[in-house]
């Protein structure tokens, strides 16, 4: 009954066929905006994406190498009549082969995804910018203190909002990433921007530095990772990536005025 | 591989296109308000009659729902379901909303329909009739909001009045901070808020009908066939949709925009706060939420006794520990009033303390008997949102249904600024309330129990009247 | 117990009616026999059958996960009714619930099937039949292993009649969700029954590894030299040392939970900390502390989870592929290696966690080393069935299984490993997908092996083979169906524990929508596929065909002893003259050659590396 090794192969066809096809759907591959839905928005999304192909393209030639033997043995080593099986115990050399060859791709894909990673959440590399806004995690929701127009947090010009997160897109030379504090109101929440490819735990009793860039004015989706409760689920946020500090200016100016709202007329002139 | 996994897309679209009730479970279930029970104990026509009166008029089960002729909701309810079918001739303006993808209904519209998203969001929490007797319910506090009693706490409007819709839309879209409510800001679109206020607003509708149906059926003769006829039944249910009519006529504006947050408006607001300004203590602030703005003030339960109660254990025995927490005050109370005597306390003579007790405690519940925790002020967080008009509101006119009373017009609006300018410097210094203490003769709400003759500060969990401050204290600063 | 002596005075071991003080009269009544069994063997079948039972309960529990999933909040068939009826919730699963679906299934899965089946039945049926001892050391030790499982058992179940229900903080149980009562309702009560649960199976598996550990040092039969073990064996051994070695750690978090949770401690809570409106706590803890316990423990957990997996699969592929095991030393070094470097790499779970971002990167590089024990094996898995004879029995398919899904499940970790790309896809269903390849891909397929090979050794009889193969073809298909595309929805940043993901724009579409429906339909089918198991199961019990005493004609000792073995298993305690792979050996006109006997000449010399002292 060699036809085992069919089902093996189908096995086989069908992961890589998924991971083929992945590819040609936005909605299959890793999540970018709906206009672009190939172009990575953030310096660190193209940094992991291009650390995620790596990886992808190493283990999907092992894993087609390991399964093409294991369809192999399994179509050519079967047991009918007059076979014998061969007696051998095994071959050091091979051993050493095939440790060493493992090893050395395993380091360097463990070498080469450091200045990443350290560029990321390395706190030593945390852009020397003024804080945008301090995100606190609750049940369930994002509330977000933005600095203001001062800069500095914990001020009477703060702005308070929930599951509203704004900041500039970064310009084409310039990279000046947002950077937020992160901390938790409750339990533990997870700051995740799958379009940007950031996330970063809201532990309680901990502040956090996070930051971001994103090149592609628009909408994007912030949302909590890590199981918080009965709302987990819940705790989407809208994130709107401004097009020029001016329009980001403007926005948070009308914000505020509704913040500061103290009469109904008011409502009507500064608009909604 | 290609072709199975095709097959599963469109089987999947397939199925989806007829979600929303894959697998239909049977019918759903109104549950009847607790007052049927207790107020027509002795009428079982007549809590029939009002059933049936509450089906007519607002359809038998949560799937079928009536719009009744005035209800005043937007589009004739038509955002309530997905389905809807006129009802012929007798009743121009009543039609059902039919929730389901029955054939038989005649008109779909291309929406969701606040049922489906009421189920979707709300209800797990709210409960199919808006009663706040969810499955996740029990376990929050504060307690969701049961909105059969037409009582909603952040308005716009005068006291005792309806929220307009943009009341409600500001609760849902934004949540109420320091409560489970979460934000629907970034879950719901600009349609799908309008949708579910219209849902809500229709289940408050049937609940205040069905109360005041009940109220009607309680003076009726139980054999009277026509107490609830349609007519008297469409007539209440048009006094109740009336109030919230003239809900946006009731908004409440303050006559003079907020003036400049300076120390001295501060200064005036704290000295409102604590009772302290010349022309005689026209608001009491601390008594409730304390000298220090920690909502611990002595008028009502003591934060030990409410955590113990309320947070001490199981939601469903919460009585029990009431009764053990009163019963352990009584003995105290008893030993402390007969000093030196060591005799056991007889049952006969701890129930009057009992009796106390258990009052004060009935003081500290809002209209929906759930137990309620002044604001603590420092924290910087405003259940009823943060915006200067938001607090002036809540200042002015009070919150419906729990303890916070109107200050005006017993306040003038510019006085009621000078509050708001204080609460909301408060959280940004912390040091404002330092030293302050209770003023000297404290009005208090609470009911006088048996006076202490000592400090029971360490003592007694219930709050006592406060000892006699130091009239000078609070003036320095 | 003088093996030695009964050794010596019987070489051969097939002294029928040899005078030995073990073979005595079995005066045990129906309790001693089957109940409170000191009897390895039947310790063994309570395992398995518990086992079994709670995995029916884990896999209903998944099923519940996948229909919702599948459909989002659409009432479920039967079940809607029976835990939904209250009126004023409409037949409609509340979000809590999901929480404590996938909390439960994890827990159950992991705590309740996995370990024990592979650590407790197939540790304590195997070891003392594959080294030649009558029963473990510690015979009484061992039924209070199990009898501690009924504790676990009923805390486990009764947690889903407490007020607020079972814990629902996941199966990973992080604080402050499952410290602080108000939470979450499933952290009321349901949580304080989890940690009494976990602290029993924890119990249970501390004593069993206690065992095994001194069973295999001391009990080994003559010549039972160590490397030449079987895999098994050495499997079971150094999963053992891991339980010992990580356990006491997880019981101490469990129990600082448990303090944190009932007497008012702060193990976990930091300063001055309120959660959902409750009085706030005095505090003074260190949320993330918990995290490196829970998995300095349940990381090596998941290689307790795996490595028996692969020694059962190592001795079985050998078996059926009718050839000595390619690399017999190494295969043990890899185990090793595993189980040491499994204790440096918890860290990995906790990139994204706040943990110092330096520590990540060190994490990063050990965690990348373990996968190399583990590649070593499946290439070594190759090896030994490159140029055999291949049998394709159940239990041979099942193993190969397991070969070919710990391949997938072993290269999606990598992505995991590297923390710039777990900064995406950590949380997602990228990691559901990884953890069910492994765990179900890995251990349930190697337990299916296990059982199906086993099986006539337990019980005597033979399962049937048609139906394990249907059985298998099915498994296969569907498990593929249903977890595979979990690395797809993963990659498009799909969260997990999300009772409802179509709130999100980016996973609102047809597709994700979807794939989810596609994996429900596969694992509803997968379901349905384990009755045929437990149909072939409980009827080959009863009514299987008679089983010789080595069906597969394999090597390890247990194969000597007959099916079922007595009590105190061997007449005579033989004695060993090889490792047990030595299949195919030229010249000979049977092809294998059972351990007890020894090597022909012309043979050769055996080579000490590859072929065991």
């Amino acid at each position: 009954m060699r036809y085992w090794s069919i089902l093996f192969a189908l096995a086989a066809v069908f992961s890589i066929g998924a991971f083929v096809y992945a590819p040609f759907s936005p909605d299959w591959w890793l999540p970018n905006s709906a206009n672009e839905p190939y172009h990575a928005v953030s310096k660190f999304g193209r940094e992991i994406d291009s650390l995620f192909l790596i990886i992808l393209w190493i283990t999907g030639i092992v894993f087609i190498g390991t399964q093409i033997a294991l369809v192999w043995v399994s179509w050519k080593y079967i047991d009918k009549p007059g076979s014998v099986a061969t007696y051998f115990h095994g071959s050091q050399r091979l051993e050493v082969i095939w440790t060493i060859i493992p090893a050395a791709i395993l380091v360097f894909i463990a070498l080469y995804q450091m200045g990443t990673w350290a560029e990321i959440k390395f706190r030593s590399s945390a852009p020397k910018v003024l804080p945008l806004a301090e995100v606190t995690a609750r049940q369930f929701q994002w509330v977000i203190r933005y600095a203001g127009p001062d800069g500095k947090l914990h001020t009477t010009d703060d702005l308070h909002l929930v599951n509203d997160l704004h900041f500039v897109k970064s310009a084409e030379k310039l990279e000046k990433p947002a950077l937020i504090w992160l901390q938790s109101g409750d339990v533990l929440h997870s700051f995740f921007l799958p379009q940007l490819r950031i996330k970063q735990d809201a532990v309680p009793g901990l502040k956090i530095p996070v930051w971001f860039d994103c090149d592609r004015a628009g909408q994007y989706e912030l949302l909590c990772a890590e199981l918080c409760g009965w709302g987990h689920y819940k705790m989407r946020s809208k994130v709107t990536v401004h097009e020029n500090q001016a329009d980001f200016d403007e926005w948070m100016q009308r914000k505020l005025s509704e913040q500061n709202q103290s009469q109904i007329a008011a409502v009507a002139q500064g608009g909604k | 591989m290609i072709s199975r996994f095709r097959w599963a897309l469109i089987a999947g679209t397939v199925s989806l296109a007829g979600c929303g009730e894959m697998f239909d479970p049977g019918p759903l279930e109104y549950v009847d308000s607790p007052s049927l029970q207790t107020e027509l104990k002795d009428k079982p026509t007549m809590q029939a009659a009002v059933r049936k009166a509450l089906g007519n008029l607002f359809g038998p089960e949560p799937r079928e729902i009536h719009v009744p002729v005035g209800s005043g909701l937007p589009m004739g309810g038509a955002r309530l379901a997905s389905h809807r079918h006129f009802d012929d001739g007798a009743k121009p303006q009543a039609f059902h909303v039919a929730v389901g993808s029955s054939t038989s209904t005649p008109g779909t519209i291309p929406i969701r329909g606040g049922f489906a998203l009421y189920r979707e969001h709300c209800l797990h929490c709210h409960g199919v009739s808006g009663a706040g007797d969810g499955p996740t319910a029990p376990f929050l506090y504060p307690r969701p909001r049961d909105y059969r009693k037409g009582i909603f706490k952040f308005t716009s409007t005068n006291t005792g009045q309806k929220p307009t819709r943009s009341d409600l839309e500001k609760t849902i879209r934004y949540g109420l901070h320091g409560t489970s409510m979460p934000a629907f800001d970034a879950m719901l679109t600009e349609r799908e808020f309008q949708q579910v206020i219209d849902y809500v607003i229709f289940l408050s509708l049937r609940g205040e009908t069905e109360l005041a149906l009940i109220g009607e059926a309680g003076i009726a003769d139980e054999k009277d066939p026509n107490a609830l006829s349609d007519e008297v039944s469409g007539e209440i249910l048009r006094a109740v949709a009336n109030k919230w009519k003239s809900a946006d006529s009731q908004v409440m504006n303050p006559p003079i925009p907020k003036p400049e947050s300076t120390p001295e408006s501060i200064q005036r607001g704290k000295e409102l706060f604590l009772g302290l300004n010349k022309t005689g203590n026209k608001v009491d602030c601390t008594s409730c939420h304390g000298p220090q703005a920690l909502g611990n003030g002595p008028s009502f339960i003591s934060q030990d006794v409410f955590n113990y109660v309320v947070f001490g254990g199981d939601p469903s025995t919460r009585g029990e520990r009431l009764d053990a927490e009163a019963e352990r005050i009584a003995r105290k109370r008893f030993e402390m009033a007969n000093h030196g005597s060591a005799h056991e306390p007889t049952a006969d003579e701890l129930k009057p303390l009992l009796a106390q007790i258990k009052k004060q405690w009935e003081d500290s519940l809002d209209d929906w008997k759930e137990p309620l925790r002044p604001a603590n002020l420092n924290r910087g967080v405003y259940k009823g949102g943060r915006r200067p008009i938001d607090i002036y509101w809540r200042v002015a006119k009070g919150i419906n249904g729990a303890k916070m009373p109107a200050h005006v017009p017993t306040l003038e609006p510019e006085k009621v600024w000078d509050v708001v300018n204080f609460v909301l410097a408060l959280p940004y210094e912390p040091k404002l309330l330092e030293g302050a203490t209770l003023p000297a003769a404290p009005p208090t709400s609470a009911p006088k129990v048996a006076q202490p003759k000592y400090d029971l500060s360490n003592t007694t969990l219930l709050a006592d009247s406060p000892p006699p401050a130091d009239p000078k204290a609070g003036n320095t600063k | 117990m003088n093996a030695e002596h009964a050794a010596h005075a019987n070489g051969h071991g097939h002294g029928h009616g040899h005078d030995d003080h073990h073979h005595h009269e079995d005066n045990r009544n129906f309790i001693e026999r089957y109940v409170f069994s000191t009897d390895h063997k039947v310790i063994a079948i309570q395992f398995l059958f518990s086992g079994l039972i709670f995995f029916l309960i884990g896999g209903l529990l998944a099923m519940a996960i996948r229909w919702q999933l599948a459909w989002p909040w659409s009432p479920m068939p039967i079940l809607s009714k029976a835990l939904w009826s209250s009126p004023s919730l409409g037949y409609r699963m509340p979000p809590e619930y999901f929480n404590k679906l996938f909390t439960m299934h994890a827990s159950v899965m992991i705590f309740f099937v996995i370990i024990p089946l592979l650590t407790g039945t197939f540790g304590n049926f195997l070891i003392p039949l594959q080294i030649g001892a009558r029963d473990m050391a510690f015979p009484k030790l061992n039924m209070y292993s199990y009898w501690c499982m009924p504790f676990a058992m009923i805390a486990i179940l009764y947690s889903f009649y407490v007020e607020g229900g079972p814990a629902e903080a996941g199966w990973t149980s992080y604080p402050l969700l499952s410290v602080a009562k108000w939470a979450t309702p499933g952290s009321l009560n349901g949580q304080t029954w989890w940690l009494i649960a976990l602290l029993f199976a924890g119990v249970s598996s501390l004593m069993g590894s206690i065992n095994y550990i001194t069973t295999i040092i001391m009990l080994r039969a003559p010549g039972m030299k160590m490397f030449r073990m079987p895999m098994a064996v050495w499997s079971l051994f150094i999963t053992a040392i891991l339980q010992a070695f990580a356990l006491p750690v997880l019981t101490s978090a469990l129990v600082m939970q448990l303090l944190d949770r009932t007497a008012g401690t702060n193990f976990f809570t930091p300063t001055n900390w309120s959660v959902a409106n409750a009085p706030s706590i005095v505090g003074g803890g260190q949320t993330l502390m918990w995290q490196h316990l829970f998995w300095f423990y349940s990381h090596p957990a998941v290689y307790i989870m795996i490595l028996p997996g692969m020694g059962m699969v190592s001795d079985i592929i050998a078996t059926f592929a009718r050839k000595p095991l390619f690399g017999y030393k190494p295969m043990v070094f890899a185990i090793a290696g595993i189980a040491g470097l499994g204790f440096i790499v918890w860290g990995h779970h906790m990139f994204q966690s706040g943990m110092n971002p330096a520590l990540g990167a060190t994490f990063m590089l050990s965690t990348m080393m373990i996968a190399l024990p583990s590649a070593i094996k499946v290439f070594n898995w190759l090896g030994t069935m490159w140029g055999g004879r291949i049998q394709y029995t159940t239990a041979m398919l099942n193993a190969m299984a397991f070969v070919a899904m710990f391949i997938i499940g072993g290269l999606s970790g990598i992505f995991m490993a590297a923390t710039p790309v777990d900064m995406h896809i950590h949380d997602t269903y990228f990691i559901v997908g990884h953890i069910h390849y492994v765990l179900f891909g890995g251990s349930m397929f190697a337990i299916f092996a296990g059982i199906t090979f086993w099986f006539p050794k337990m019980f005597g009889r033979l399962m049937n083979e048609r139906i394990g193969k249907i059985h298998f073809i099915l498994t296969f298909i569907f498990f593929n169906g249903t977890f595979f595309l979990m690395h797809i929805v993963g990659m498009h940043g799909m969260p997990r524990r999300y009772a409802d993901y179509t709130g999100f724009q980016y996973l609102n579409n047809s597709a994700v929508i979807g794939m989810n429906q596609f994996m429900s339909y596969s694992a509803f089918l997968l379901g349905l596929t384990q009755l045929l198991f437990a149909g072939n199961f409980l009827y080959s019990i009863v009514a299987g065909p008679k089983a010789p005493a080595n069906p597969w004609h394999s090597n390890s000792l247990e194969w000597t002893a007959p099916s079922p073995p007595p009590h105190y298993n061997f007449e005579v305690i033989p004695t060993v003259y090889h490792a047990a792979y030595e299949y195919s050996v030229p010249g000979m006109d049977k092809d294998y050659l059972p351990q007890t006997e020894e090597r022909p000449p012309q043979a050769g010399p055996l080579d000490p590396v590859m072929g065991g002292d």
